[in-house]
């Protein structure tokens, strides 16, 4: 399944069109390798994964279940994404 | 409103309602005597019964005349009770003590209504945090055209939320009240990082080819000034 997986990987529309990255890309190769079961070559690869990952059970979970501080945890985790997406671009788009 | 007359007696506007007091320290309620008998209905006004009962009445007095010393006595034994219970508010005259006792009744209600009622979440609140969390997670998918959407649309939902929570907020859980503002928080950084970016992506198309070079070129001169 991983094989085909890495076959058959969805072309990025922004990098179709102007051959920069977006925030997301090395999104898939990341996945990839934590299937594979390469950790460290996945948080390389796209740093953000694993808290996105964590971030939506705790949504699900939240949602279910209704914890008293869900919301609270997930706005903070929230917030440590959206840094981590962040610089992870700008680094990528400083270094090119 | 004679009838009314009678049940509240110099009865001082009613105060706050006190805090819950434990089961166990509510003192026993007076059983009511309710053999629907109107002659011993002290409630009723005696005027209002017809002539042929009147004469059959053996009719209790009210207590504030003071016809019935054991109504007094008991009244007075509640207000030691009372006193000791510090829930509850303590009335200076007596009468208020009976009446009060008959007021516990509903009293009792309305603290066991209050504590069994069922809070409902506020209407949109999951809705408003899911898709807050989506509009970023769409930054990274599918290239940041659809985030600003989203989370314009988790935004208009949510003053009408809050409106309706401010309306009654006892009749909503407070944690999806706490999602709500998660929600909010997420859609407005969801909404500039993805406006950020479209900005970036317009100028990107604009400059195609050499002219985002040179900006590139310049960014990276500058940043390279600064000895880092």
């Amino acid at each position: 399944m991983v094989q085909w997986l890495e076959k058959h990987m969805l072309p990025c529309p922004v990098h179709r069109l102007t051959g920069h990255d977006c925030p997301g890309c090395g999104m898939q190769r990341s996945v990839i390798e934590l299937l594979k079961g390469n950790l460290w070559e996945s948080i390389i690869s796209y740093p953000a994964l694993i808290p996105l990952i964590i971030m939506f059970i705790i949504l699900i979970l939240h949602l279910i279940y209704d914890f008293k501080n869900g919301a609270k945890i997930l706005k903070y985790i929230f917030i440590l994404n959206a840094i981590i997406i962040s610089l992870n671009y700008l680094i990528k788009l400083f270094n090119q | 409103m004679e009838n009314d007359e009678n049940k509240y007696r110099e009865t001082p506007d009613q105060p706050e309602i006190p805090p819950i007091p434990d089961i166990s320290s509510i003192p026993p309620l007076p059983e009511l005597k309710n053999d629907n008998n109107p002659a011993t209905d002290s409630t009723i006004n005696k005027s209002s019964l017809p002539e042929s009962q009147e004469q059959n009445a053996t009719i209790i007095p009210p207590v504030s005349k003071g016809f019935d010393e054991s109504h007094l006595e008991f009244a007075r034994q509640q207000e030691k009770i009372a006193d000791e219970n510090t829930g509850f508010p303590s009335n200076t005259s007596q009468n208020q003590k009976h009446n009060n006792n008959l007021n516990m009744n509903t009293m009792n209600q309305n603290y066991s209504y209050t504590q069994q009622r069922m809070q409902i979440k506020v209407p949109n609140s999951s809705g408003v945090l899911t898709l807050g969390i989506l509009s970023i997670v769409s930054i990274c998918c599918c290239g940041g055209l659809i985030a600003p959407v989203l989370a314009i649309i988790a935004l208009a939902l949510v003053p009408k939320a809050k409106r309706t929570y401010a309306e009654n907020p006892e009749s909503y859980t407070i944690s999806s009240f706490n999602s709500l503002k998660a929600g909010q928080i997420c859609a407005i950084i969801g909404l500039v990082l993805g406006v950020i970016f479209l900005i970036y992506m317009i100028v990107v198309m604009a400059m195609d080819g050499s002219g985002f070079n040179e900006v590139n070129q310049a960014i990276n001169e500058a940043w390279n000034e600064t000895g880092y």
